[in-house]
């Protein structure tokens, strides 16, 4: 089962108009929300227009029976005709099949289901013309002239065509768009993730963090092997979280936890380096470790505190990074009690990047703010939206 | 006997490089530990040191702010974890530097230096090498770009990405940042912005204004023959001084 199918899509994936009726079509194309949606909105039309033919029926002196059967016929004949197809097509994408299977089998689908429902408009015709009053008259007798048989025909074309698109064939289309949208979301998530990455790893492979930290590491060896050995632990931990991986696939979820974990290798360097000076507290309850939060944001954020905070200020400095949620926000909070931001030029401190990110994944519902704290020093935030209640 | 300072502000490597010293040098005479530029200035005033090993990067005040105070009284030894780029400002032999981690043949071969020194007494002038030094920090910062200006209002901080801002006008003490639909107070000065911004996308059209060249709608001149710059998307009008007129010519 497919859950995503159910949750609308990102807004700068949804093509078309969204008002009123067409709420449906915030949803991913062949989910059942969208389903739903279009078949109310497509039963209403063909029901009005039933109802205003068997209106018509009544006026030409037909009995109140056949006007009911004829209307009741052509709605069940045209629904058919507009809904199997994209019955069946949700039906497949539901399965939760792979990409491309799920392409050629939501066409398949698509095209069987018009099939079937020329099968039922057929059937519902033949119901329509007993009470309509018409006459089965065999082809041999018909008379028709070659330009009014031409005229069927084009007809025919043109309705044939008109039915395929009300029935499945637009439908179609805005699946493919809706694919390609968010096939080029990912692709943009994943450059922004990968320039993250980048700037972090820039951080990290700096000359003034890496030698830094052999030479601290270094005399540990001789003074304390044991603290020598998670030294070295921590920053093989952090390189790996931090140099890119050759990935398959897509943009990887990662989780509060996770995020917080990589902070703490982060963090547990720094105090090898600093010592007594640097004082961390982290503050992630263990409720809130499984919330998806994206990666390595909060470690630039961090780094941030430390570089442009702690680092030029003299004496002892404190950061805490810490989680907590109020309402339907997670908020997750680096402070430190550094130097505080200059204000005048700063140099990329990576927050365009952040901000980019949080907009890409949550639009509106995601804010980073930056604030001098009371008490000197720095706050960055983050707000995102809870994805789930903790259990 | 020797005498020396050591600052570092990571407490790890000051008490390895204190420890390798006594060991390779045992006659020299450490006179203060400093954990940061501040109070290695202080140590240089109380203690006259003849040798001090700088780190470049401190808090308070940088290795190399505290070299320029002991420039000329004091050998001084560089110990940084600086790539080649800094490396090369070395090679003019001024003064010594150690790379980290520091490494005990390495720092051998700069006690054999400094005793030499110490014997004949002559501490170079660093000046220019400090200049080098400053100006590849400057280098350093600007590649990884000026990307925002960071106003404090209040309790929080306002950032505009530097390519929104229009213009920079200073105002008394501070300097206004202005954007398309925003604007705010700064306290860098006109002169330390113009440094650190570039002068083919930020024009300076007046003592106390800078401006974003494309932002810049027209030129006009009001009826006692001063100019002003229009720009396309603020009412403001902004003076043009005559000495910098001739950025407009041909405009």
């Amino acid at each position: 089962m497919n859950t995503s199918l159910f949750q609308p899509l990102p807004p700068d994936a949804v093509a078309g108009t969204t008002w009123g009726p067409f709420r449906y079509r915030r949803y991913p194309v062949f989910s059942l929300p969208w389903l739903r949606g279009r078949f109310v909105v497509s039963a209403t039309a063909v029901v009005l227009y039933a109802v205003f033919s068997g209106l018509g029926q009544l006026a030409a002196g037909n009995t109140w029976e056949n006007a009911a059967a004829v209307a009741g016929y052509f709605a069940l004949g045209v629904l058919g005709m507009f809904t199997i197809g994209p019955a069946l097509a949700t039906w497949v994408r539901h399965q939760g099949f792979n990409r491309r299977l799920e392409t050629w089998r939501v066409i398949f689908a698509v095209i069987l289901g018009f099939a079937g429902g020329m099968i039922a408009d057929a059937w519902a015709s033949s119901q329509m013309k007993r009470p309509m009053g018409m006459k089965e008259v065999p082809a041999s007798k018909r008379k028709i002239s070659d330009l009014d048989e031409a005229t069927l025909r084009l007809g025919a074309l043109v309705g044939g065509f008109g039915y395929f698109a009300c029935g499945g064939g637009l439908a179609s289309l805005a699946y493919f768009s809706e694919q390609r949208r968010l096939r080029a979301r990912t692709a943009t998530l994943a450059r922004l993730e990968s320039d993250m990455r980048l700037t972090v790893l820039q951080a990290q492979i700096e000359p003034h963090f890496l030698f830094n930290t052999l030479a601290s590491i270094r005399p540990l060896i001789r003074q304390d092997a044991s603290r020598a050995e998670s030294a070295l632990d921590a920053l093989a931990a952090h390189l790996r979280a931090v140099i890119p991986q050759m990935r398959t696939s897509g943009t990887v979820t990662s989780t509060l936890g996770q995020q917080a974990d990589i902070c703490a290798s982060y963090l547990d360097l720094m105090k090898v380096r600093m010592g007594e000076r640097l004082r961390v507290e982290i503050n992630v309850p263990p409720d809130l470790r499984a919330q998806p939060f994206p990666p390595l944001i909060l470690l630039s954020l961090v780094e941030n505190g430390i570089k442009h905070g702690i680092e030029p200020k003299p004496g002892p400095g404190k950061i805490i990074l810490k989680a907590s949620i109020a309402g339907a926000e997670l908020q997750v909070s680096v402070i430190d009690d550094g130097v505080g931001l200059k204000d005048g030029l700063s140099g990329g401190l990576g927050l365009a990047n952040v901000r980019e990110q949080l907009e890409m994944r949550y639009q509106t519902a995601a804010r980073l703010s930056i604030a001098t704290h009371a008490e000197g020093g720095t706050m960055a935030e983050i707000v995102i939206p809870v994805q789930y209640p903790p259990a | 006997m020797t005498t020396a300072i050591l600052a570092e502000d990571e407490p790890a490597q000051m008490t390895e490089l204190a420890r390798l010293l006594r060991e390779l040098w045992p006659e020299l005479r450490i006179v203060a530990m400093c954990e940061d530029g501040l109070s290695a200035l202080e140590a240089l005033d109380t203690y006259c040191p003849q040798v001090a090993f700088l780190d470049i990067r401190m808090p308070g005040a940088s290795g190399i702010e505290v070299a320029r105070a002991a420039s000329g009284k004091v050998h001084v030894v560089f110990v940084t974890a600086y790539d080649e780029y800094a490396v090369t400002a070395f090679e003019t032999g001024a003064a010594d530097y150690l790379l980290k981690p520091v490494t005990p043949a390495r720092l051998g071969q700069a006690i054999e230096r400094l005793r030499a020194r110490v014997v004949t007494n002559a501490s170079t002038d660093l000046s220019r090498l400090l200049d080098a030094l400053d100006a590849q920090m400057l280098a350093r910062q600007s590649r990884g770009g000026l990307k925002w200006v960071t106003a404090n209002l209040g309790d929080t901080v306002k950032m505009f990405p530097i390519e929104d801002v229009l213009f920079f006008q200073a105002e008394d003490k501070y300097v206004r940042v202005v954007t398309t639909e925003d604007e705010a107070v700064i306290r860098t000065p006109l002169k330390a912005l113009v440094k650190q911004l570039d002068p083919e996308v930020f024009w300076q059209i007046h003592r106390s204004v800078i401006v974003r060249a494309h932002a810049i709608d027209r030129v006009q001149k009001d009826e006692l023959g001063h100019f002003h710059a229009r720009l396309k998307s603020r009412t403001e009008a902004l003076p043009i001084s005559t000495a910098y007129l001739s950025r407009f010519r041909g405009m």
